[in-house]
């Protein structure tokens, strides 16, 4: 053989024996592990088995063809019956006997095979024994149709199929159970609850049953029953964290003295479920001014920290536009505040009338405090105590009509309890008309009852000012104004 | 010389006739099964250690047993279904022996073949297939006591042929199931489980000793089926033909009867045959480049590869009856031959195909 060739078989069976050997030396860790593995799965497979409590087989799909097929037993037949039946059997004809097989039929004897029937069923009965078998195994793949039916939710199909497997399986606590919670989810409470009931006939310790007819107790107002339930469900399964909150949730509701604490949840942190049903409250909201607001000492419960933050939200949903319309949507924005405790907050004390404002800010929250409520106030405290020529400016850009016709309502308020400041207002009225921007507009758009008011107060200033202008102040120019307003005057 | 070396590793002489040997899975311990001279069945557990073999169990029971198999073993037990000379069917814990957990008598006549799946291999219920010198193949569930969950037979009972083998395949989840079962005569016949029907059946004009799926746990992919006269078919059993059915080749091995093929858990293109001379060949297949083709009138069938001699060997005298691969080995596998010795064998350079 070549050098070279021999040379490669001897490497080649080197290496042979090379792999043989790392063989053998891995197969001693090798078993070490497999055993670590396989008491590693033993112990999970005991730790599965305790924690299914009912030991059943692990979900294995039920017996090939057990559900489809009734299976019958043979009836003894009797001696003669056998004896019979063995005498009609054909004897099978015999190669060497010619003439038995001239005689032969091919034709009926094919006949015959196909006719050939399985031996009539009043032979036999079925078997008693697979019977229940089989009928407890078509109650168990009703029910696992059930569940199906109701993950889909398919309620009414669930409650369907759970009622055919307790007709196959009556003795079974489960398919009552589930039909129960089927029952539920379509909020048929009173046949969930006979249903738990039935359940618990067949199996008095069956947790979720007492669970179960407890959730449905309390949606029928049995309440103290229904805490009984659940209290027993809870005896059976100490610490099952759901059942101890739905307990301990029951008894304050039903013994509020002996469980409630005082304590109060914040309304947003509560579930749906648990939020008070009484009809929403309106609270009305009273501006504090900055020296009052350190003066009120705040009220130290939840429920003032809770009005106050309402408060704060209901001043955030108004929008800084002077209109009538501000009042309707604030009312509309704060939907959400709560009312069921009154507000602890409200301020009954006389407020302190507000100093002169100086920005149109504060002129017009000003306006927005005192214009309707106390218009008196609103004329002698803001209009008149302010220079007149800053009013335009602190009236700012947008003069609707109805502020119009709010400050002359003050205005008028004003002159007659205290007539002294005729001039006063007659010159606000000259400033505003002169230089409030849109004033022309705003006038345009007044309805006559409207109009009707101005001039109202044009003539009740016209009265007032008569002595003046009588005596030939030709300061005031009523004439001009009450044209300014577009209101007829008559001197 | 790059090519994979058959080496006994440990050889072991036994008292007795050994019939079938199978691994645990998930352990280095396998079963042996035979027949003591005296007519009683001898069952055997022996453990992979420091070089040799050590016996965990030693058991003898009624009967001689023929065949048995792990396979419907749930997970965490030990359970192995044996048939014997008798026909009756037992599960045996090999934890404890003494009783069976499941005995049934399945046939009248000797349980030829015995497969099963479910349990360590493949999903669903475990199921255990036993076919009989009466003819009929029969499948048992261990939760139903009596009777078989499904049987398989001719109506005529004179002239039923011997069932020699059966096997299970296409279990890819818990419903599915097909079973292929071979006769004396060579008949061979794929029922379907889920359908309990005749999908398909074809004679292979040679009895069939041995047959195999390469996996049982998925959707059919491939069938060995050996036979006497030292051929082995090899079917591609993923398209089926109406007329022509599965698409085989044909290969000739060992020059006398071909026991059994077993795939290689790890590789299923790889298989050892067994052959009655004593001798082991190891094969590997290779598919075409087209597995599926169009006939002249549009319709599909299966077109078979080719399968190559890696390394051959032989062992014995006797024919060797029984061969497994440890699943979770790879290269590690168990012969008996019928000169009662059992072998461990090391097949190297698998992980280089």
């Amino acid at each position: 053989m070549d050098a070279k060739k021999f040379l490669e078989l001897q490497g080649q069976i080197k290496q042979n024996n090379q792999d043989y050997l790392e063989f053998v030396s891995e197969l001693d860790s090798w078993k070490a592990e497999l055993d670590k593995r396989r008491e590693k799965s033993l112990l999970n497979l005991q730790q599965q088995q305790q924690q299914q409590q009912n030991g059943s087989s692990e979900n294995l799909p039920p017996v090939r063809n057990s559900l489809m097929k009734k299976k019958y037993k043979k009836k003894p037949k009797s001696k003669q019956e056998a004896a019979e039946q063995q005498q009609q059997q054909k004897k099978k004809i015999a190669a060497y006997d010619y003439k038995a097989w001239d005689k032969f039929d091919v034709d009926k004897a094919c006949e015959e095979v196909d006719a050939a029937k399985p031996a009539s069923d009043e032979e036999y009965e079925t078997d008693e024994e697979w019977e229940e078998e089989r009928r407890k195994q078509l109650a168990e793949s009703k029910k696992a149709a059930g569940n199906e039916a109701f993950k889909a939710g398919k309620f009414e199909d669930a409650v369907e199929l759970y009622t055919k497997a307790t007709q196959l399986n009556p003795e079974s606590a489960v398919y009552f159970c589930n039909r129960a919670m089927a029952l539920l989810k379509l909020e048929r409470f009173a046949a969930a609850e006979a249903d738990c009931c039935s359940a618990l006939e067949l199996d008095a310790k069956m947790v979720k049953a007492y669970y179960r007819r407890g959730q449905a107790r309390q949606k029928l107002g049995k309440l103290p029953d229904a805490l009984r339930d659940l209290e027993e469900a809870l005896a059976l399964e100490p610490n099952n964290k759901a059942l101890q909150s739905e307990v301990k949730q029951l008894r304050i509701d039903l013994h509020p003295e002996k469980y409630a604490t005082g304590e109060v949840e914040p309304i947003f942190d509560k579930p749906v479920s648990q939020r008070s049903q009484k009809p929403l409250v309106r609270v009305p909201i009273q501006e504090v001014s900055a020296v009052k607001a350190a003066q009120v000492t705040p009220v130290a419960t939840a429920t003032s920290e809770r009005t106050a933050k309402d408060e704060s939200k209901t001043v955030q949903t108004e929008q800084p536009v002077l209109t009538a319309a501000d009042q309707s949507s604030a009312q509309s924005g704060v939907t959400h505040s709560s009312s069921s405790k009154p507000p602890a907050a409200q301020q009954t004390q006389p407020e302190p009338l507000p100093a002169p404002p100086e920005t149109p800010y504060q002129f017009k929250s000003a306006y927005r405090s005192l214009g309707r409520r106390d218009p008196l106030a609103f004329c002698t405290s803001v209009l008149c105590a302010v220079p007149p020529d800053r009013l335009p400016a602190l009236i700012g850009e947008s003069l609707e009509s109805d502020a119009l016709l709010d400050m002359a309502g003050a205005f008028q308020a004003g002159l007659s309890a205290d007539p002294a400041i005729a001039p006063r207002v007659y010159q606000c009225l000259r400033l505003i008309a002169d230089r409030v921007r849109r004033f022309a507009t705003c006038v345009a758009f007044l309805s006559s009852g409207e109009l009707g008011q101005l001039a109202q107060l044009i003539s009740q200033l016209t009265g007032l000012l008569q002595p003046l202008t009588a005596a030939g102040d030709a300061q005031y120019d009523l004439t001009r104004l009450a044209a300014a307003y577009g209101v007829p005057h008559a001197v | 010389m790059e090519k994979p070396q058959i080496i006994a590793h440990v050889q072991k002489s036994l008292n007795y006739t050994l019939y079938d040997c199978k691994w645990l899975p998930g352990t280095a311990r396998f079963a042996v099964v035979g027949s003591h001279p005296r007519g009683t069945g001898a069952l055997q557990m022996y453990e992979i250690a420091q070089g040799d073999v050590t016996i965990k169990l030693d058991t003898e029971k009624a009967k001689s047993f023929k065949c048995c198999t792990f396979g419907a073993s749930l997970p965490g037990r030990s359970h192995l279904a044996t048939g014997d000379f008798n026909g009756q069917l037992h599960v045996w814990d090999v934890d404890k022996p003494e009783v069976p957990a499941y005995s049934v008598k399945a046939h009248q006549e000797i349980v030829n073949t015995i497969d099963a799946v479910g349990g360590t291999v493949g999903e669903g219920a475990p199921e255990i297939a036993t076919g009989s010198r009466d003819g009929s193949v029969r499948v048992w569930d261990p939760r139903q006591p009596n009777d078989p969950v499904a049987c398989m037979e001719s109506d005529d009972k004179a002239t039923a042929r011997d069932c020699w083998a059966v096997a299970f395949g296409d279990a890819f989840n818990s419903t599915e199931r097909c079973l292929v079962s071979g006769y004396d005569n060579g008949d061979l016949k794929l029922f379907d489980l889920r359908a309990m029907a005749l999908r398909w059946e074809t004679n292979l004009k040679n009895g069939i000793c041995g047959l195999e799926f390469d996996r049982r746990d998925i959707p059919a992919n491939k069938l060995v089926a050996s036979t006497l006269e030292g051929k082995f078919h090899v079917f591609d059993m993923r398209t089926q033909h109406p007329n022509k059915g599965f698409a085989s080749l044909t290969e000739r091995a060992h020059k006398s009867t071909v026991w059994c093929a077993r795939h290689l858990p790890q590789n299923r293109d790889v298989f050892m045959t067994c052959g009655g001379s004593g001798g082991l060949c190891l094969w590997q297949y290779s598919y075409p480049t087209a597995r599926v083709a169009k006939d002249s009138d549009g319709l599909d069938y299966g077109v078979a590869g080719t399968v190559a001699l890696l390394q051959n060997v032989t062992l014995s005298t006797q024919p060797v009856a029984s061969f497994d691969w440890s699943p979770d080995k790879l290269g590690l596998g168990i012969c008996a031959s019928f000169d009662q010795c059992l072998r461990v064998l090391i097949v190297t350079k698998l992980n280089r195909l």
